[in-house]
């Protein structure tokens, strides 16, 4: 008998902006959507050990799509004109056709790093749609990450960008988790990690407006880990105290890439927080 | 018993280290650069090349030149020299960022284009530790 992962793979058209863009998506389970967003410069692939999670795909229908550029979602025709860059407009609007394409109801949005930050912009524009928000490795403002490294043409960008974001792991995950979270990054497109920090460090800036996301009307959670040396779990717990009703969790022994450095460390944090929300439609 | 950074033996040790490592045998044949690890006082010129180190040169005089300089206090050394550091003192650019007392200078492009390698040797630094 052949083994197979319980994970579904398919291409959705998405209409962002007058834009067509073809995005692949992997999903698993049934219940109520459990929508994940993967970091920068990186794809769906991580969130792979959530998508296997029998526990969690009992009650929850996850699903994680590769955001346009990213994985195996192609860019739009004309990429080669222009540079690519993530504004949190392009990235709110990305994520909600995607919702309202595949017509979820009051997903829970579950993100990582820039997939953690525009959750709370999420939560600050469309929390009538959106039914709660998970946030890791995410602040009100995240200072120094967008740099030109990868795109010089005196550098290989594939294996900057993968072991630029290595050592925002943690010791403790398992070395093969580690090494795939890198693997994964080598793969990104050229300008891609770039762009997006591009969104993650420059464009979006939350402070001054934290207290503007309603948590009865949709609640907050933001997870960092404290061996994250590009959001620190002092820097989310500040973002967590500015916005009411907002939960904060320091994960230890995990880094930047919880759901993928560590799954079996990170979902000891998550299933309390699955659960909460299982009695609180 | 394990010999005490920066010691002559500690990097005697090291370089047997890296030249028996599966992984830079891989990735270390173009890794050639020069760098310097200031540990409060004391300067200590490395020579890689194509990924073994060739030279280890204590307080190297006017005769020598480089292009990185990693520089920290003693105690950042130590702290990051074991197999799980604490947060931020587990990654040099950990380090740079977050422990105000370590940074990264010189030729930084120098230090990206060989990132990987430097930060396999690194790991192996800390695999290896040292006596406090």
């Amino acid at each position: 008998m052949p083994e197979f992962d319980p994970i579904t793979g398919r291409y959705a058209y998405l209409e962002v902006s007058g834009v067509r863009n073809r995005v692949y998506f992997e999903e698993a389970g049934e219940g109520r959507p459990l929508l994940c967003l993967h970091t920068a410069g990186s794809d769906s692939r991580q969130w792979r050990h959530l998508l296997c999670d029998a526990e969690i795909t009992e009650r929850w229908c996850v699903l994680a799509f590769d955001m346009p550029y990213h994985g195996r979602s192609t860019p739009p025709a004309g990429w080669w004109e222009r540079e690519y860059l993530l504004t949190t407009e392009a990235y709110t609007r990305t994520v909600m056709a995607f919702v309202r394409t595949l017509e979820l109801e009051r997903p829970v949005v579950l993100g990582c790093s820039m997939g953690g930050a525009i959750v709370l912009e999420l939560a600050r524009r469309h929390a009538a749609e959106v039914g709660a928000v998970i946030g890791l490795e995410a602040a009100s403002k995240i200072e120094g990450r967008f740099s030109d490294w990868t795109v010089r043409p005196d550098m290989d960008g594939s294996v900057v960008a993968a072991s630029w974001t290595y050592g925002l792991m943690a010791p403790q995950s398992p070395e093969a988790a580690r090494r795939e979270v890198w693997w994964t990054y080598a793969q990104g497109g050229p300008g891609v990690y770039r762009g997006d920090t591009y969104f993650y460090s420059v464009d979006w800036d939350l402070r001054g407006r934290e207290e503007k996301i309603d948590t009865t009307a949709g609640p907050v959670y933001l997870l960092t880990g404290e061996y994250d040396h590009a959001c620190s779990p002092e820097e989310t717990a500040a973002t967590a105290a500015a916005i009411p009703g907002a939960k904060f969790t320091r994960m230890r022994g995990i880094g930047h890439f919880p759901m993928a450095e560590n799954y079996p460390r990170f979902r000891e944090y998550l299933l309390p927080i699955l659960k909460e929300l299982e009695g609180n439609p | 018993m394990t010999p005490s950074f920066p010691e002559g033996s500690w990097f005697e040790a090291l370089s047997e280290a890296v030249a028996a490592d599966a992984e830079m045998a891989v990735i270390g044949r173009w890794c050639t650069l020069d760098l310097a690890l200031v540990a409060g006082e004391e300067t200590i010129l490395l020579r890689l090349r194509e990924g073994r180190i060739s030279e280890v040169a204590p307080d190297p005089d006017m005769g020598y030149s480089w292009s990185v300089t990693l520089r920290g206090k003693r105690e950042d050394w130590l702290t990051f020299l074991q197999p799980e550091p604490p947060p931020f003192y587990n990654d040099l650019l950990a380090m740079n960022g977050r422990v105000p007392s370590f940074s990264i200078e010189g030729d930084r492009t120098v230090f990206v284009r060989h990132l990987r390698s430097l930060s396999r040797l690194f790991r192996l630094a800390q695999f290896l530790g040292s006596r406090a």
